[in-house]
């Protein structure tokens, strides 16, 4: 058995408790001071006895009646550079809020900017000790080292400059590796991601629905100038907007959460009586009659709701959609009516069968790039009306067409990144 | 220059409701469910103190799918009366009465009942309508199905002035209702029937007596002649377009005339 090997053995049972030294100044071995290197455990007797059994067995000299080491005259002592070796048994990071790396990543958000950022506390498991070990290598922002069996660092983040709208969940992170290792063995390097606290919120006023909705109206046979008292109708609504960066609690992972909500119930409400426009609409024969007096009446309600909450996970670069609800609904009816104080006197008694609805509909396009696409549609509008004339002698019964079925362009609203929603205004 | 007369008018919005109301117990309009707006200058109905307004509704059958969907929208039916002046919207401050079918209520019954009756005042100081003093029809139901064939003849023979000495009642009763020249009127129609009858393409469609209705209303001094649809018994057709004529007849002078 070599003297280095039997110093190993030495170190080990140091280290595991299982033998307890005064070591003496002549020992070498690190730390060593005369005290104790490790208290003894009173309730530990009978490991103590196995412990200086062992010894006993390993030491090239005798002990003393004390169990302390008798100088021998014919061993020399050994030189203390070539007496300890340390091995890394393992390296360990965890974040300020508890978590640890996976398959080498940890991805952390700090609290805020006003913060030094998240303590990544390193911490590591050595069998022997050189006194130079553990040596923990940090790069990233900077490259540092340090030394000992833990250390720390704080890996920051700095404010990312999002110039798109909602693209936060698109920054990168900030990165750190760090590495540890020893005379023996290293650890795996580890990947920390610093991703930034902001907490980006805005509100989107979907201005194209707002005009669409608009241009749908504007096929009701109207003179312009009534058409422009629908705007007062359209309620203010908005959307609120927000993303931000988010530790997964129950893995190493983060994520950017998105969240979308608000619109208007009713988002418009209609019950307005207008003069048709223009008369040319109304067929020859009954001009004469009912040139004044035809009106349509818009009336009826839309609501338009929107909420959404999902997650972007950088490593996959994809949402995960937790929740989609939208709600766009309810229809404005156009009917037609005659007021018979304003018809020519000759009519007596008028009927009108024309009535079309304009409906919205949306629905959520759940996809890598989540967005709400909405369906304007006009049912068509075809008049029937029956006027008995000339005092009531003659009826006329016509059937003209107002305008026919239309689908209004669809929009599609994407809720995050692509900035259609928030170049809107 | 001439005051503009009063005007009393009734008006309905109704939806997916078969539908009958009546001024006075007399019919002023039907639906069979279609969604429509209508309006009628009731002058000639009106009594110068209180006045019946009676509805009747019940569920129309499901209009027709269109594109596979189901035509939406819950029964919807209101009524109002007004009263002004030809030439400007009374509005709400014109409305004598009102009646509104409460939306969301359960189903009627398949047969039409009556679920509203009201009454406004006509606040008239002018003589009963000429109507209120006509004696019952009092007829067999040949005699009807006789004035409704002669009717179509004249109008397939063309002949305007028999036509014509059928509606003089008609004249009169508008004429007073409306503050009108009864000759001026008699004058218009003439026109009007010429105009429709130079078409080369008029016709009469032939009338099946056999599936003639005859409803007796206000009291049996008229006579509500409808085909078994419950549209008008007569109809013309023209490069205008159908011309369907109503038939509300009366006994006047002995002879049956048209009333409405």
């Amino acid at each position: 058995m070599s003297d280095e090997t039997v110093i190993d053995q030495i170190a080990h049972l140091l280290v595991s408790g299982r033998l307890h030294v005064h070591a003496q100044p002549w020992c070498g071995l690190p730390g060593s001071s005369g005290q104790s290197a490790s208290t003894a455990s009173s309730s530990a007797a009978a490991s103590a006895a196995a412990s200086a059994k062992d010894a006993e067995k390993l030491a090239p000299f005798p002990l003393s009646e004390r169990g302390q080491r008798e100088p021998a005259a014919s061993v020399a002592p050994k030189p203390a550079e070539q007496s300890v070796i340390c091995r890394l048994l393992s390296a360990k990071y965890t974040c300020e809020h508890g978590r640890s790396p996976q398959d080498g990543v940890l991805c952390v958000v700090p609290t805020s900017y006003a913060s030094i950022g998240d303590k990544i506390t390193c911490t590591s498991q050595l069998q022997g000790g050189c006194g130079k070990h553990t040596a923990w290598s940090i790069g990233g922002m900077w490259t540092s080292t340090a030394t000992g069996t833990s250390t720390s660092f704080n890996a920051k983040t700095f404010k990312p400059a999002v110039t798109a709208w909602l693209r936060l969940h698109k920054v990168d992170p900030q990165t750190y590796t760090v590495g540890a290792e020893a005379c023996q063995g290293s650890a795996s390097s580890v990947e920390v991601r610093a991703y930034p606290p902001d907490k980006v919120e805005a509100k989107l006023d979907f201005t194209k629905l707002r005009k669409a909705i608009k241009d749908g109206l504007a096929v009701l046979p109207l003179s312009e100038t009534d058409k422009e008292k629908f705007e007062p109708d359209f309620l203010n609504f908005s959307i609120s907007c927000s993303e931000q960066w988010k530790e997964d609690q129950k893995s190493a992972r983060a994520f950017c959460e998105g969240t979308v909500s608000g619109g208007a119930d009713p988002l418009l409400k209609l019950e307005h009586s207008f003069p048709i426009y223009p008369l040319s609409i109304i067929p020859p024969g009954l001009e004469d009659y009912v040139k004044a007096g035809l009106y349509v009446t818009p009336s009826g309600e839309l609501t338009f709701i929107v909420s959404w909450v999902g997650r972007y996970w950088s490593d996959t670069a994809k949402w995960q959609h937790d929740k989609f609800e939208i709600t766009f609904s309810g229809k404005v009816e156009a009917k037609l009516s005659a007021n018979l104080f304003l018809v020519s006197k000759d009519v007596i008694n008028a009927e009108l069968a024309g009535v079309t609805s304009f409906t919205g509909t949306a629905k959520g396009l759940i996809d890598d790039d989540p967005a709400i696409e909405t369906e304007l549609m006009w049912d068509g509008l075809e008049a029937v009306i029956t006027v008995e004339a000339a005092w009531g002698f003659i009826e006329y019964k016509k059937e003209f067409p107002i305008f026919g079925e239309r689908k209004l362009a669809g929009h599609v609203f994407h809720l995050v990144g692509s900035g259609d929603a928030s170049s809107d205004e | 220059m001439a005051t503009e007369p009063t005007l009393f008018v009734v008006n309905v919005d109704t939806r997916g409701l078969l539908v009958h109301v009546w001024v006075n117990d007399i019919t002023v309009y039907t639906n069979a469910g279609v969604q429509a707006t209508f309006a009628e200058k009731i002058n000639p109905l009106v009594v110068p103190q209180a006045n019946t307004v009676a509805v009747s509704l019940a569920l129309a059958p499901p209009a027709p799918a269109k594109d596979g969907a189901p035509a939406s929208g819950e029964p919807r039916f209101r009524i109002t009366v007004q009263r002004g002046t030809r030439g400007t919207d009374p509005g709400e401050a014109g409305i004598l009465l009102r009646y509104g079918w409460p939306p969301g209520q359960a189903p009627l019954a398949a047969l039409p009942a009556e679920v509203f009756r009201g009454a406004f005042d006509g606040g008239l100081d002018q003589p009963q309508p000429g109507w209120l003093a006509l004696p019952p029809v009092q007829a067999a139901n040949a005699e009807l199905e006789g004035f409704v064939l002669r009717f179509a003849d004249y109008l397939r023979m063309r002949d305007v002035d028999r036509l014509l000495a059928l509606y003089s009642f008609k004249f009169r009763t508008l004429a007073s209702a409306f503050d009108l020249d009864a000759a001026q009127m008699a004058s218009s129609f003439r026109a009007q029937l010429r105009r429709r009858m130079d078409d080369p393409a008029w016709t009469v469609t032939p009338v099946d007596t056999s599936r003639l209705r005859y409803t007796p209303e206000a009291g049996m001094r008229l006579v509500r002649i409808t085909s078994a649809s419950g549209g008008p018994p007569v109809m013309t057709r023209g490069a205008a377009g159908d011309m369907p004529f109503s038939l509300t007849v009366a006994r006047e002078a002995g002879a049956l005339q048209v009333f409405r």
